[in-house]
């Protein structure tokens, strides 16, 4: 069975790394990462994910630029995508955010971060 | 010309008869207007001997003297007036005397003190208005004496004073042009109508005990001022108080969220990194295990801070919705059920209370930290008590929740509410529970406060309007 897509696009490098590396400790999942939203458009039309987890707060193209630009592009509209911030409290995560998209906190176990994913990740 | 001369010499002589005719006329029909006084009848003239007189004298200047030392250690008002009227009273040996003082605005007397009269304690305060003996008095501005009442039909149209019967002294109280009261001397103990002297020194009492009147009166309007000067200036203390207390807390919320983003992600970076290092180390590595465990609690607790802060810096939205304040008590007390384990909850709840716009989460979260605030002030065991109730007039709903805990010292009570301060020990507590909480209620515009006794327990007191 193929792995699932996961790409990560985040400013912080370190966190992407980590992040990766504990997710695709449970052999069900293949993580990319992207360090900001430019480079992270273009691994989305490469690679095709089946999920993002994406930073609100990015220099450059931020979270909500990388939204429009996937949400405009017929090709990546349809890719469900997961907002990493730093601004909600963890009890609130995944909770009454804008329609259609989830949230997590930055401060997210691993466990809740997997089982996040795989709620939300698709194909 | 000359019988024209003659005409008018006829026309003023003729002129001068009317006139005199009308001067006549009106001087017998006075005094038909109940403002003025009638020309009473002359006060008998005793023709007293030198010896009386200077007897007379001596006595009177003794008895002014002593009158001048009593009414200067006059203490208030009340004091004063009835010091004026103890000494009509005892210097003339008399029935009753009466004083009432005079309010210019509902022009109206009250009994100010009388003595040898007596009103029943259950009737309502004397009011008497200005158609009345002492209503004339004072408009003329001058005393009156009267040797008997049922005698003076002018009198007896006006409303009744029953301390006037029939032999009497009415003398106006002024400072100046202001009137203050009415001095009345009613019916000597001894036979005959009060004389010339005995008129003179009651007024004699009340043009000195006008100046003290006017003086304890400014005194008093002065201590007033003073009051309501020293409460205002308290108002407007506390006033700036709060306005300092919530620009310091407005500077936290916008350093809130800029802390909060820059703390959040290297504490990311910490618990995927521990989390990650967790995976790798075997089972039986517990020494490394327990380390990881240190500093991913570390971490969380870290992150529970920051989460803290962020209160501050979004608590500007509220999502309100009519809500039960009574069924989120009941939330909260289920949820922090293990905490209050220890202690004896008591609830004195008003049923089928409104519902109040709130927004239930917040208002949650500061309920939560009251109630475990209240548990940790109570380590051995206790009794708190949760009172929900309506003031209906007000328009709104008190909550209260009062611990017998260990209380907060009046020091630490003024900074109670400064973010950052907490009574808990290191790393117990954020110091910013309580200042989050406040600032969830002022944004739903109640009020928040908080009493306490060291040894004795905490009350804290939360109110919110029912309307928006």
């Amino acid at each position: 069975m193929d792995k699932k897509k996961i790409l990560i696009i985040d400013d912080e490098e370190n966190f992407c790394n980590l992040v990766k590396k504990n997710v695709e400790k449970t052999n069900e999942f293949e993580v990319y990462t992207a360090t900001n939203g430019d480079d992270g458009i273009k691994l989305i039309k490469e690679v095709k994910p089946n999920l993002i987890l994406l930073d609100i707060i990015m220099p450059g193209l931020d979270g909500g630029d990388v939204v429009s630009l996937i949400r405009n592009d017929s090709s990546i509209q349809d890719t469900p995508i997961v907002f990493l911030t730093s601004l909600v409290r963890k009890d609130e995560a995944g909770a009454g955010f804008t329609k259609g998209y989830s949230l997590l906190a930055k401060t997210v176990t691993v466990r809740e971060l997997i089982a996040c994913i795989k709620e939300n990740v698709r194909g | 010309m000359y019988e024209s001369n003659i005409m008018i010499i006829l026309f003023l002589l003729i002129g001068i008869l009317f006139g005199f005719m009308l001067a006549v006329s009106l001087r017998q029909k006075k005094p038909s207007h109940p403002q003025e006084f009638p020309q009473q009848e002359p006060i008998p003239q005793q023709n007293p001997s030198y010896l009386e007189d200077k007897i007379w004298y001596e006595t009177e200047l003794d008895f002014l003297f002593r009158f001048n030392e009593k009414l200067i250690s006059a203490f208030g008002l009340q004091d004063a007036v009835r010091c004026i009227t103890e000494a009509a009273h005892n210097f003339l040996s008399i029935e009753r005397t009466v004083f009432l003082t005079w309010d210019k605005n509902s022009e109206q007397f009250t009994l100010a003190c009388a003595m040898g009269w007596g009103r029943d304690r259950s009737q309502s305060p004397l009011v008497i208005g200005k158609d009345s003996i002492s209503g004339l008095v004072i408009h003329n501005r001058e005393s009156l004496v009267v040797a008997d009442l049922s005698k003076e039909s002018y009198l007896n149209k006006l409303n009744k004073e029953e301390y006037l019967q029939k032999a009497f002294i009415s003398v106006p109280v002024i400072y100046k042009n202001e009137v203050l009261g009415v001095l009345h001397v009613c019916d000597k103990k001894s036979p005959g109508p009060f004389t010339q002297r005995e008129a003179s020194v009651v007024m004699s009492i009340a043009r000195v005990g006008a100046i003290t009147l006017q003086n304890v009166r400014l005194y008093e309007q002065a201590l007033k001022r003073a009051e309501e000067l020293r409460i205002a200036y308290d108002e407007l203390k506390e006033m700036q108080d709060k306005l300092t207390q919530m620009e310091k807390l407005k500077a936290i919320g916008q350093l809130a969220s800029g802390v909060a983003h820059d703390m959040r992600n290297p504490l990311g970076i910490i618990i995927q990194g521990v989390s990650y290092l967790e995976q790798l180390i075997p089972p039986d590595e517990k020494e490394q295990l327990e380390t990881l465990t240190m500093i991913m609690d570390s971490a969380q607790r870290a992150d529970g801070i920051v989460a803290s802060l962020l209160d501050f810096s979004r608590a500007t939205k509220l999502e309100l919705l009519p809500e039960d304040i009574n069924s989120i008590l009941e939330s909260c007390l289920n949820l922090v059920k293990t905490e209050l384990k220890h202690v004896k909850v008591t609830r004195q709840i008003q049923e089928g209370l409104p519902k109040v716009p709130v927004d239930k989460n917040k208002l949650m979260q500061v309920f939560i930290n009251l109630f475990v605030n209240a548990a940790h002030a109570m380590p051995g065991s206790g009794e708190l008590t949760i009172r929900c109730f309506l003031k209906k007039a007000e328009e709104v709903i008190i909550v209260e929740i009062e611990d017998t805990g260990t209380g907060i010292s009046e020091e630490n009570l003024k900074r109670i509410f400064d973010p950052f301060f907490t009574t808990k020990g290191p790393g117990k507590g954020t110091g910013l529970g309580l200042s989050v909480s406040q600032n969830i209620i002022h944004l739903h515009k109640g009020l928040m406060e908080i009493s306490s006794q060291v040894g004795k327990g905490t009350k804290v007191s939360v109110t919110l309007r029912i309307s928006k």
